[in-house]
C-alpha cells in the first residue's frame, strides 16, 4: 500500500508537467489519494481513542481504590453510573447509587472519610481493561490486594487478595463504574497469615453491616481453600484474535 | 465538514489542486507537495498509534500471564508462548519452545488447575515495557508479588523481577522470553528476615535444554539482575547492571 502510494505520486508528479486533458486525470488520482488520506486518519483517531479509553478506564479504577482506601464514600458514589451496582465477595448485589451508598457506610458506622486507627488498603493491581469496538462500554479484570487492620485489637490486622471483573459505560464523555464485582480469593489473619485463611475471614470482611443487598450473589465463587476460578470477561490473548 | 486540523488541511489541498488544474501547473505542483507531505505525517501516525497499542498488547499478554498462574491454568499459560520461545524460572534452567514449555509448567505446578486447598496468587507488577521501533519486538521488566499456600500447611511469600521478551508472531502478540529472577522465598512465619529458603535446582524428572543462564543465590545473597533498558534519564548503563543494546 505504502508501496503504490509512492509509484501513485511518481506517476501523478510526472503528470503535472503534462497538458491539460493529464492534468485533469491528476486531479482525479490526487482526489483518490484525499479520500484515502481521509479514512487513514479517520482509522487513527479511532485507534487513538481506544488508547486513551483504557487510560481513562485505568485511572477510574486506581481512583476508586485511592478513594475507597480513605473511605471517602461521596467520592467512590461518584465513579459509579447511576444504576451501577456493586458486589464484593459473598455481599450480594447492590444496585443503584442509594443502595451502595448504604452498604458503603455501613462498613464504616455511618462515618466517612479516615478514621484513627483504622488501616483500609485496597491497591488496585493488573488491570486487563477491553473497550467495545463501538467506546461506548469497556470490561476490567484487576485484583485488589488488601491490608486493613484496627489498630490496638489485638487481631485485627488482616491480608487479602482477590479479583475485580468490573464493566465500565462512558456517559456524557465520562467513564464511570457500571459493575463493580470483587471475587475474593483470601482474607487472612496476619498472624499466621493465609495458612489457616477461611470464608469466614472473606464473610466478615465483605458483608454488609445491617443492611441487605438488592439481589442475592450472582454466582457461588467460594474464597481459599475452595477453588475457584473468577470467569475471564476476554478470550485468551494469545489466540488469533 | 472535517473535524481535525489534518482533515482540514487535506481538504485545502484537494480544493488547491482542483483549482489548480484550472490555471496551470505551479499550484497544482504545491497542492500536490502537500498532499505528499500529509501522507508521510500520516504514515508516521500510524506507526505510533501501532507501537502504543503494541505496549498495551504486551501488558495484557504478561497480566494474563498472572491470572492464568493464579490458577494453575497450564494449557492458557502454554497459548501465551511464541513457537520457539524460551523460558527459564529461578535456578531451574532453560526451557524451549511452546511444547516443552507447556509440558516444564505442567509438571513444575503439579498439573491443570488448582487443587483444593492449594493457593498460588502470581502479582504481576510494575511493568517497564519498551516496544522495537517496528513495533514488531518488546522487552519488558516486571515483578511478581507471590503468595503460595497449602491450607493447614504452609504459607510462603515469594517476589523477584522477571526481564521478558514478547514478539508479534502471525499478527498475535506472544512471550518470546519468560526470565524470573527470584530476589526471595521464604516461610510468611517467622518471615523473610528469620527464614529465607534457597532456589531449588533443575527438575530431575524433566531437565531442561539448556543450563540456567545466570549462577546467583536468592536472598540472603544479593544479586543484581541485569536491566534491559539503559537508565532514562541519563543514559547510563554499566556492564553487568544494563543489557541495553549500545
Amino acid at each position: 500500500m505504502r508501496r503504490s502510494n509512492v509509484s501513485a505520486l511518481a506517476c501523478a508528479a510526472a503528470l503535472a508537467c503534462a497538458a491539460l486533458p493529464a492534468a485533469a486525470q491528476d486531479a482525479t488520482d490526487a482526489a483518490a489519494r484525499v479520500a484515502s488520506a481521509r479514512e487513514r486518519l479517520a482509522a487513527i483517531e479511532t485507534r487513538a481513542a481506544r488508547v486513551r479509553d483504557i487510560n481513562e478506564i485505568e485511572n477510574l479504577q486506581r481512583a476508586f481504590g485511592y478513594y475507597f482506601d480513605k473511605m471517602l464514600w461521596e467520592h467512590v458514589l461518584d465513579l459509579f453510573s447511576e444504576d451501577g451496582t456493586l458486589e464484593i465477595g459473598p455481599s450480594g448485589v447492590y444496585v443503584g447509587k442509594d443502595s451502595i451508598r448504604r452498604y458503603l457506610y455501613s462498613l464504616s458506622d455511618g462515618r466517612e472519610g479516615p478514621i484513627e486507627g483504622v488501616l483500609y488498603d485496597h491497591f488496585q493491581l493488573q488491570p486487563i481493561v477491553t473497550v467495545a469496538p463501538d467506546g461506548r462500554t469497556a470490561k476490567g479484570r484487576w485484583r485488589s490486594f488488601v491490608m486493613t487492620g484496627v489498630y490496638g485489637s489485638g487481631s485485627g490486622g488482616n491480608w487479602g487478595d482477590g479479583v475485580y471483573e468490573n464493566e465500565y459505560v462512558k456517559e456524557d464523555g465520562v467513564w464511570k463504574i457500571s459493575k463493580l464485582h470483587w471475587y475474593a480469593t483470601f482474607i487472612a489473619p496476619y498472624e499466621g497469615g493465609w495458612i489457616d485463611a477461611d470464608e469466614d475471614n472473606v464473610r466478615e470482611h465483605s458483608m454488609g453491616r445491617g443492611v441487605e443487598p438488592d439481589r442475592p450473589p450472582s454466582e457461588d465463587c467460594p474464597p481459599y481453600p475452595e477453588v475457584c476460578v473468577p470467569p475471564f470477561h476476554y478470550p485468551n490473548p494469545g489466540q488469533p484474535q | 465538514m472535517p473535524r481535525t486540523v489534518a482533515g482540514r488541511l487535506l481538504a485545502g489541498a484537494l480544493g488547491a489542486l482542483l483549482i489548480g488544474v484550472a490555471v496551470k501547473g505551479d499550484a497544482q505542483q504545491d497542492a500536490l507537495a502537500r498532499l505528499a507531505a500529509l501522507e508521510a505525517e500520516l504514515q508516521a501516525l500510524e506507526r505510533q498509534i501501532e507501537c502504543l497499542e503494541a505496549s498495551k498488547a504486551v501488558k495484557r499478554l504478561q497480566r494474563a500471564y498472572g491470572y492464568y498462574a493464579d490458577k494453575k491454568l497450564v494449557n492458557e499459560l502454554g497459548a501465551l508462548f511464541a513457537r520457539d520461545a524460551t523460558v527459564e524460572l529461578a535456578n531451574l534452567g532453560v526451557y524451549v519452545g511452546r511444547e516443552r514449555i507447556t509440558e516444564f509448567y505442567r509438571r513444575l505446578l503439579g498439573g491443570e488447575g488448582l487443587a483444593r486447598g492449594e493457593l498460588f496468587n502470581h502479582m504481576i507488577l510494575q511493568g517497564v515495557v519498551h516496544v522495537a521501533d517496528d513495533c514488531q519486538s518488546a522487552k519488558g521488566r516486571w515483578r511478581a508479588l507471590i503468595q503460595i499456600g497449602q491450607h493447614g500447611e504452609s504459607a510462603v511469600w515469594s517476589e523477584g523481577p522477571y526481564e521478558n521478551e514478547y514478539v508479534k508472531e502471525d499478527g498475535v502478540w506472544k512471550f518470546s522470553k519468560i526470565h524470573f529472577y527470584q530476589t526471595f522465598a521464604a516461610p510468611y512465619d517467622p518471615g523473610w528476615h528469620k527464614a529465607p529458603q534457597p532456589m531449588t535446582g533443575p527438575l530431575e524428572d524433566f531437565p531442561p535444554d539448556r543450563p540456567p543462564t545466570e549462577v546467583y543465590e536468592s536472598y540472603p545473597k544479593a544479586y543484581q539482575p541485569p536491566y534491559h533498558y539503559a537508565n532514562p534519564v541519563s543514559g547510563r548503563c554499566e556492564p553487568g547492571v544494563c543489557n541495553a543494546a549500545q
